[in-house]
């Protein structure tokens, strides 16, 4: 204990130098505006300013360009919450109950629950990265890609709970997810799947295309399909502040999300993007009336964004413990470390202490400067929706095509993104909720890879899904969830189920 | 502090110019706006970071920014690919190992592009040797351990590949030494060595850049190089040939632009590029810290390089008994 706090001492002595203030407010600020601004994203961002932080000292570039990944999270929520965009993949899960909430007069309140369970989840992720982070990063190495299988497939059951409507409907949009994620280029063979001879689909679809085109665009089409002209809020907007039982109702699931996120975050691939989708599915199983789900509920705002912002904090452990980046921005993390002469990995902790803990002092600054940038803004946020729709949308489309645009330089980048905001417009006139749809997308990839490789390292055996306990028992649970889902009289004979199994 | 300062306002001029579009553009005046480089594998493996290393200084050289961009997928086709359709005017640039142009042309039934066609080399950086790599606990203790062991289990070694040279040197290792081997397909050399060092592979192909790490950490052992001499960044690991076996299988890393691009602008990153691997000290430390041997070539020299190195793995792969895909 004592020895934490002197390491935490040291980290705090590096990360109040002037220098580093300054460096973690502008990586706190470059994050949220691309946060907000849907498309650009923290890859683009960091692979693009990575070559201007070589003349700063390595800790100091380390902390602006953290500061710009968790940022983007806090800014993600804010197009979510007002717009139903998602500014990063992250927010996905906001959108549903975030929205409905703008929708029902409480965006402020939306907005601040969002940036103070963010708050509170980043502040405890700062310490869990502190304490745990050799112990969590072994953990990481540990889980075998069948481990990881079961994992996802317990994912891929969450975005069919998660969805409100027909269980058929959300199983679907499931599964179409999972097609769109196929398309591109085999990693083994090289052939291409479903790319219909377009060079630019051979990378496969980006998550930001398909997430603007059918959360965004399609959104937009559905509205103005209306042919009114009033703002997104016909009723009054009400306090900016959360109530009273509003930040009761948030406290449990911030409080859940922040382990939830803690420890999917250090998971390679997929954990940051399955966190927000596994808190809001838990909350709304925890919650006495489930029903209040996707008609506004500050739980489904709480849990999820802090999971997500916990995420986005303890993926650096595998980084920074191993040398292992468990995801593509903490891959260009690597880079910059590498290129300044440091070489992540299990030495960081006693090579590079100053570098180690002055990063894991300045995640706790960086997210009390978020929250002191982000709650005034939320009154400028709200006032935004009292602009009359006409007005609105254009400018929502003009960002999505800049924003989309200038990351690829692909003109065909904007018409994938205008298909999908039809495919979406279609989707939802059909009653499918979009939600499953995107996790379906996000999850396709790694449970492929890692069916694959479980059968490739198995040499073709299947019983090597069921070899190990933690795939076992994920398994089981996505079993019983999808049972529970079937028969909800099976609920009672929960027990049962396991003994047959 | 000044220094600072000066950074951050780099710093800014990059995040505006985020907006950047592209402008018109003539060789003379070349270049007159970012260049995007395109690595077409993995973000943070060796390719990669070697890229970022050269193109920091080339941009202060050529007075542009450099994006480097991670494209991966396919054994780097994709990236290949994308730079081989790009305009040829300079503005788009591929950084990338010998698997790329030498292998996956003689690899694939339908390449997705014409490597001596579609793209033309603009300069060599630095041949970069594989190593053998077994856990630090790893019953293996020589480059013989191996042979015996794969000869007495068939079909028990896996090795992980994410391109197609990792693939040849372990094809050829295992037609050197008469045993059979499975292969892994991996996104990239990342999430190949989170497996390894997990424990699910027994033996891999790495790179010094991506194995320098958990090799310091005590985490991996290097039992041969596949080079023709020792490399200068482990002198104490013996080659494959003192133990031998005749595998020789380092991979030169060069940059393409997409045919086409005016000659000049050709000549021109070559002299800078040149340049920088011949005189720059902090580019010749960190690639030989990278495991690479600084290597300059005209263009010419190295558009012959590339044309005979096409053929020399043609044979090579055939005697590995490697099929086309």
């Amino acid at each position: 204990m004592t020895s934490l706090l002197a390491d935490l001492g040291l980290g705090f002595s590096i990360a109040l130098t002037f220098d580093n203030l300054l460096l973690c407010l502008l990586g706190c600020l470059i994050g949220t505006l691309i946060g907000v601004l849907p498309g650009i994203g923290p890859i683009a961002t960091i692979s693009i300013l990575l070559p201007f932080t070589f003349g700063i000292p390595p800790v100091g570039s380390m902390i602006m360009l953290a500061g710009i990944y968790y940022g983007a999270q806090y800014g993600g929520s804010t197009t979510a919450i007002l717009v139903r965009m998602p500014g990063e993949a992250g927010s996905i899960v906001t959108i549903i109950d975030g929205n409905a909430m703008a929708r029902a007069g409480r965006a402020g309140a939306a907005l601040a629950l969002a940036a103070l369970s963010s708050f509170v989840a980043g502040c405890v992720a700062t310490i869990v990265i502190g304490t745990f982070a050799e112990p969590l990063g072994q953990v990481a190495l540990y889980l075998a890609p069948e481990d990881y299988f079961a994992l996802i497939v317990l994912g891929l059951v969450f975005a069919i709970v998660l969805a409100g409507g027909s269980l058929l409907k959300a199983i679907l949009a499931v599964l179409f997810g999972i097609v769109l994620a196929t398309v591109g280029t085999d990693m083994e063979t090289g052939a291409q799947r479903l790319t219909f001879g377009l060079p630019s689909l051979l990378e496969g679809l980006n998550i930001s295309i398909l997430a603007m085109g059918i959360f965004g665009i399609g959104e937009i089409l559905h509205n103005v399909q209306k042919a009114d002209d009033r703002p997104i809020v016909q009723s009054t907007i009400g306090r900016l502040w959360p109530s009273r039982d509003e930040i009761r109702r948030s406290a449990g699931p911030a409080a859940r999300g922040t382990v939830i996120g803690s420890l999917l975050g250090v998971l390679p691939g997929s954990g940051t993007l399955l966190a927000p989708f596994a808190s809001y599915v838990m909350e709304k199983k925890l919650a006495r009336d489930p029903s209040r789900f996707g008609r506004g509920a500050p739980e489904g705002v709480a849990g999820p964004e802090a999971a997500n912002n916990a995420a986005s904090q303890t993926c650096f452990i595998p980084l920074l413990s191993l040398g292992l980046p468990p995801n593509a921005v903490m891959a260009l993390m690597l880079g910059a470390l590498t290129i300044q002469g440091i070489v992540p990995g299990p030495q960081v902790f006693t090579k590079n202490p100053d570098l180690f803990w002055g990063m894991v002092a300045s995640m706790w600054i960086g997210n009390a400067m978020l929250l002191v940038i982000n709650l005034p803004l939320i009154g400028i946020w709200v006032s935004l929706l009292k602009v009359p729709y006409r007005l609105l949308f254009p400018a929502i489309i003009l960002f999505c095509c800049i924003g989309l645009y200038s990351v690829n330089r692909l003109p065909e980048d904007i018409y994938f993104m205008a298909a999908f905001g039809v495919v979406g417009l279609v989707l939802s006139k059909l009653g499918f909720e979009a939600a499953p749809l995107l996790l379906g997308f996000v999850l396709g990839d790694p449970l492929e890879s890692n069916f694959r490789r479980t059968l490739i390292l198995g040499d073709g055996d299947w019983w090597k899904f069921v070899s190990s306990p933690i795939a076992v028992a994920l398994l089981l649970g996505a079993l019983v969830m999808v049972l529970v889902m079937l028969f909800p009289k099976v609920r009672k004979g929960r027990e049962d189920i396991l003994v047959e199994e | 502090m000044i220094s600072l300062s000066k950074s951050l306002a780099i710093v800014l001029t990059g995040a505006i110019g985020l907006a950047a579009l592209p402008g018109t553009s003539a060789a003379d005046n070349y270049p007159s706006r970012p260049i995007t480089m395109i690595v077409p594998f993995g973000a943070g493996g060796g390719t990669d970071i070697i890229a970022r290393t050269v193109s920091d200084d080339l941009s202060k050289a050529l007075g542009q920014s450099i994006v480097v961009e991670a494209r991966p997928g396919a054994n780097g086709s994709i990236g290949s690919a994308v730079v081989a359709r790009a305009a040829p005017d300079g503005y788009t640039l591929l950084f990338t190992a010998q698997s790329t142009y030498s292998l996956n042309p003689n690899l694939m039934k339908a390449p997705l592009l014409d490597q001596l066609k579609d793209l033309v080399p603009v300069a060599s950086i630095g041949r970069s040797p594989w190593l053998i790599a077994v856990q630090a606990e790893s019953a293996f203790k020589s480059i013989a351990d191996v042979v015996a062991y794969g000869k007495a289990n068939p079909g028990k070694l896996v090795f992980p590949f994410w391109q197609s040279s990792v693939l040849v040197t372990a094809e050829t290792f295992a037609r050197a030494g008469d045993f059979s081997i499975r292969k892994a397909p991996y996104k990239g050399q990342v999430e190949a060595t989170t497996d390894f060092l997990g424990g699910r592979l027994p033996i891999m192909v790495t790179d010094i850049a991506g194995g320098r790490a958990p090799v310091e950490a005590g985490k991996m052992r290097l039992l041969a190089t596949t080079t023709a001499k020792r490399t200068q960044a482990f002198p104490d690991v013996p080659t494959m040939r003192e133990q031998g076996l005749d595998v020789v299988t380092d991979s030169m890393l060069a940059v393409f632009a997409p045919a086409g691009t005016p000659q000049p602008i050709l000549d021109k990153l070559n002299a800078e590029l040149t340049k920088i691997i011949l005189t720059s000290d902090k580019v010749r430390d960190r690639l030989r810290q990278l495991g690479l041997e600084p290597t300059a070539m005209t263009q010419a020299e190295a558009d012959a390089f590339v044309r005979s190195e096409m053929t020399r793995w043609a044979e090579m792969i055939q005697r590995a008994g490697l099929q086309k895909e």
